[in-house]
């Protein structure tokens, strides 16, 4: 046999697992490309950019964009100012003394897979449609924009709670998990176990 | 021209699935890369000349997605590439070597080793799908030739 038989047996036998399908009906992606979104936290509890205020400044020191935006920490609203780098499509968010709370960047991909950093408007954009859990006092809240919920008796038995959140025109879809762990989509309630996982899985 | 996606996965999600793994070395990351070329698929503009040319979309795309895949900063859960492997029914014990082989090779090497080797595609095809030059294609099938050799030893001729 020649190598490219061996080869194409070999490689006949990587099938996808039993469970996948491919999804033809998921129709909804946004225009200009889908975004991959990367976040790290400087620290448990310090959740989550709700609001872009204030002017927008280029700040050669810093060499990035600058504004003053609303951030939840630990369970409170409070200044932060959010710094963006769009040659890398970063951003760092800091507090009033400086410190680093969160940190992160993204690309959109487009059609053809191909990267572009994100645009400081798109940073700010997925910050702000940011969603995410605290827990206070032994209660589960669910952080969005300004709002705080008590999610804490919603799950009924369940492991899992499902809400949309409306504001203005938009509409986003969220899965909760018992432990914290959230995800969210503009589309359809992500599943749990097929598109996030908790800690617990 | 447009194909219907539900035929173009029927046809072809096992060979998208085979080319991202190739990249990703991991299932679910190359299930997400299959999953992510045929929603680009629906979503394109594109025009298409033939059946051949959605084929080559179909494989560019899924190997942008799987270069992406792997330096994302974040990824989900995944079954470690020896559990996957080990779960593989193989016809032959030559055919584990052989792909255990492939995915040792660099990134660079392993995805123009599997477009010439398992798609059939030219040199010349390769370099216009990877905006490669060709003699960027053709180095790195000599290098990956090489290393396999080197792995497989009379596993792998020294036909092309």
């Amino acid at each position: 046999m020649t190598n490219r038989e061996n080869y194409q047996r070999a490689f006949s036998s990587l099938h996808t697992s039993e469970s996948f399908s491919c999804r033809l009906e998921e129709t909804k992606m946004a225009k200009s490309g889908s975004i991959s979104w990367r976040k790290a936290l400087a620290a448990a509890g310090i959740l989550l950019a709700v609001m872009a205020g204030g002017s927008t400044a280029y700040a050669a020191n810093v060499g990035g964009i600058q504004r003053t935006i609303q951030i939840w920490l630990h369970g409170d609203q409070t200044e932060a100012v959010l710094t963006v780098d769009e040659t890398a499509g970063t951003y760092t968010i800091n507090d009033k003394d400086g410190s680093m709370i969160e940190g992160g960047g993204g690309v959109v991909i487009d059609a053809d897979g191909k990267e572009r950093p994100l645009t400081a408007e798109e940073i700010a954009q997925e910050l702000a449609n940011d969603v995410a859990t605290d827990t206070i006092d032994g209660r589960m809240y669910l952080l969005y924009h300004s709002q705080k919920f008590d999610i804490t008796d919603k799950f009924a038995g369940s492991d899992y709670y499902y809400v949309t959140l409306k504001d203005g025109d938009s509409t986003l879809y969220v899965t909760v998990s018992k432990d914290g762990a959230v995800a969210s989509s503009p589309d359809r309630y992500p599943q749990p176990g097929k598109d996030f996982f908790n800690d617990a899985e | 021209m447009r194909l219907s996606a539900e035929y173009l996965v029927e046809k072809y999600q096992e060979n998208i699935f085979r080319a991202a793994f190739s990249i990703c070395r991991n299932r679910e990351d190359a299930e997400d890369v299959v999953q992510n070329t045929f929603l680009q698929y629906l979503h394109t503009k594109q025009e298409f000349d033939s059946e051949e040319h959605i084929r080559a979309w179909l494989l560019r795309t899924a190997v942008n997605q799987s270069k992406n895949m792997v330096k994302a900063f974040w990824r989900r859960n995944r079954t470690s590439l020896e559990e996957y492997m080990a779960e593989v029914p193989f016809r032959e014990p030559q055919d584990r070597s052989l792909v255990e082989a492939v995915l040792a090779l660099p990134e660079s090497c392993r995805i123009v080793i599997h477009l010439y080797y398992y798609e059939g595609y030219s040199v010349s095809e390769i370099s216009r799908m990877l905006d490669l030059s060709q003699t960027a294609v053709k180095n790195r099938l000599l290098r990956g030739r090489k290393q396999l050799k080197q792995t497989l030893k009379e596993g792998w001729t020294d036909d092309e």
